[in-house]
């Protein structure tokens, strides 16, 4: 393989590893606190609010069924306003960062409402605010649960990142359809299906440890 | 002069705390109080502390949790309490039985408003707990701990971690935090499982750990949902010592809801059985046991003394009725009227044959009762007679027609 194509190959990664890095900690700030509320604003939850916990899941719900190609298209206008600019790395950031809040709001959810209701029960005994339940009971012992989610996530969004070259985002999957498939170089390719396989592996052991190294249970 | 002298443990260092006032002596308590009290350590007033020996003691004591006519009605129409009148007063360990949905957990969790009773009053130190705002509730919920079946411990937490728990809720300074952690491990026996996490010790030993932490805010009472049922008998016990040992030396006062009677038995010292959410029968555990009033109090007390007649001692009394001479009683016995010959002195001073069915004799608290099924022959006027002798002796007598 030529230097020239390796030096892309690098790049590639990096970009990947960039837009997924990005768009995941957008997802996780945004995320984390709408997957709280989904949860402490439903029916029986810390600070019951019917209304707003059915407009965010009807939200949630409707990103999440949009195709991510529509998504990353549908959401220029908004890319434009933001980073200046609908083409590169920096604007698949916007639609890929789009995707991941209601995926990683409602992995968010799932973890949370597996804590046990009488521990919250029991912090509501000792006259804790809503907002110390949250942070002292449900967010510490759902946290397994959430790091297990997050790695979800990354390697969804690895796979989402790849579709990225549509708008000129780069990155492994926009290096593989250019030059492995319209150029027919099925070396770069493998290597790039290779190099995907080993970032996933990577990313999910990592968050399989972590997880397993919090977890008291 | 230097003032710090004249206190022998100035400053809240670790000699003023729980344990010190569990290991020190009895009589001298009401001192450790008052240096306790003196570097403003302890809110608890010092009457409380005064009063240590427990069992009978309760009558006059203030009244700590008072409920009026409460009612519960869930969402769903079901009705889960009514018209529930109770007082609760200070230093008494109070139990509350039924049967599973008799609606004692309810019960139990409008003491600290965990449930909103949808009739009737909840007094808590005089204060009506309904009329209070979210924030004052907190305040008083401080005051009131709690314990559960399944513990409910964080699993994110160590044993230490958690026993701080609601004093970092509270805002205590982290040197007040530590100091607190450690006396309440000591006390609860668990110094040595600190830094442990809740999947790496026992059941027992959860419980402990609960314990510890609804001790640790210092509160007037510890409600207890169901403590030991989770428990293998052993350990059971072993709670329940605990529990009753810092009723004893701290005065706290404990509500307790259970489904078993030997656990009432064991430890509590009036009882309110509940039935179908309403209030069947209330009294001094040693009255509850040795005169149950209500069918369902009998059939709980079964469980414990088993009050009912086996079959075959049934038949054969029947078939001794049916012969047309005698009569069956059931004696109660309660206190020294145990140790008394009675029924021996009424069978050679009225002439009487004495057949003996079936019987136990226990002990609540110290105070020894039992029961006796007797069949009795003889004649008419013979066992009249003896019938008034023995209900002279302090022994009650109840005629049982099979």
């Amino acid at each position: 393989m030529s230097p020239e194509l390796l030096r892309l190959f690098q790049t590639s990664l990096l970009e990947t590893l960039w837009m997924v890095g990005v768009s995941g900690a957008i997802g996780t700030v945004v995320g984390l606190p709408l997957g709280v509320l989904l949860v402490i604003t439903d029916h029986n939850g810390l600070l019951q609010n019917r209304p707003l916990n059915r407009l965010l899941g009807i939200v949630a719900n409707a990103v999440r069924s949009t195709p991510f190609i529509i998504l990353l298209v549908a959401v220029i206008p908004l890319t434009r306003l933001i980073v200046g600019t609908s083409i590169g790395t920096s604007a698949a950031i916007v639609p890929l960062a789009i995707a991941a809040i209601p995926f990683i709001a409602r992995l968010v959810e799932t973890a949370l409402r597996e804590v046990d209701r009488g521990l919250i029960e029991a912090l509501q005994a000792m006259g804790a605010t809503p907002w110390q339940i949250i942070r002292t009971v449900l967010i510490p012992e759902a946290l397994p649960g959430i790091v297990a989610g997050l790695t979800i996530t990354l390697v969804s969004l690895i796979g989402h990142s790849a579709m990225a070259g549509a708008v000129g985002g780069g990155g492994l999957g926009d290096l593989g359809i250019r030059y492995g498939y319209q150029r027919f170089l099925p070396e770069v390719m493998t290597l790039v299906v290779l190099v995907l396989i080993v970032l996933v592996q990577i990313v999910q052991s990592a968050g399989d440890r972590l997880a397993r190294r919090i977890s008291h249970r | 002069m230097d003032i710090t002298q004249t206190y022998p443990n100035p400053g809240g260092h670790p000699g003023s705390g729980i344990l010190a006032r569990l290991l020190a002596p009895f009589w001298k308590e009401q001192a450790t109080t008052t240096i306790a009290n003196s570097s403003g350590n302890f809110r608890r007033e010092a009457h409380i502390k005064k009063r240590h020996d427990g069992v009978g003691s309760t009558a006059e004591a203030p009244v700590l949790f008072s409920l009026r006519d409460i009612g519960k009605t869930f969402n769903g129409g079901v009705q889960a309490l009514r018209g529930i009148d109770l007082d609760i007063r200070e230093g008494e360990i109070f139990g509350i039985i039924g049967r599973s949905g008799a609606g004692k957990s309810t019960l139990l969790r409008t003491l600290n408003q965990l449930e909103r009773p949808t009739e009737g009053r909840v007094h808590f130190e005089g204060r009506d707990l309904l009329a209070l705002d979210a924030a004052g509730l907190r305040q008083v919920q401080r005051r009131i701990g709690m314990i559960f079946q399944h513990f409910n411990l964080l699993s994110s937490r160590t044993v230490a971690g958690n026993i701080a728990l609601p004093l970092e809720l509270a805002g205590t300074p982290d040197e007040e935090i530590k100091r607190r952690v450690d006396e309440l491990l000591d006390l609860v026996g668990l110094t040595e499982q600190r830094d442990r996490y809740p999947n790496q010790i026992s059941g027992g030993q959860k419980q402990r750990v609960g314990i510890a932490r609804a001790l640790a805010t210092e509160p007037r009472v510890l409600l207890c949902d169901e403590a030991t049922s989770a428990l293998d008998p052993e350990t059971t016990q072993s709670i329940l010592g605990l529990l009753a040992d810092i009723n004893r030396r701290l005065g706290l006062t404990i509500v307790l809801i259970t489904h078993q009677m030997q656990v009432i038995k064991a430890v509590a010292h009036r009882v309110a059985v509940l039935e179908d959410g309403h209030l069947a029968e209330l009294g001094a555990v040693a009255d509850i046991f040795t005169a149950p009033k209500q069918p369902i109090t009998r059939t709980l007390l079964q469980e414990v003394i088993g009050n009912e007649i086996p079959p075959g001692v049934r038949d054969r009394a029947a078939r001794l009725l049916a012969s047309g001479e005698g009569r069956i009683w059931r004696l109660g016995f309660r206190g020294e009227s145990v140790d008394r010959p009675a029924l021996t002195e009424a069978a050679e001073r009225f002439g009487l044959k004495i057949n003996l069915l079936h019987g136990y004799i226990d002990e609540i608290q110290g105070t020894p009762f039992g029961s006796l099924v007797v069949a009795a022959s003889g004649t008419a006027e013979a066992i009249e007679a003896a019938e008034t002798f023995i209900r002279n002796q302090e022994i009650s007598l109840e005629e049982i027609t099979l």
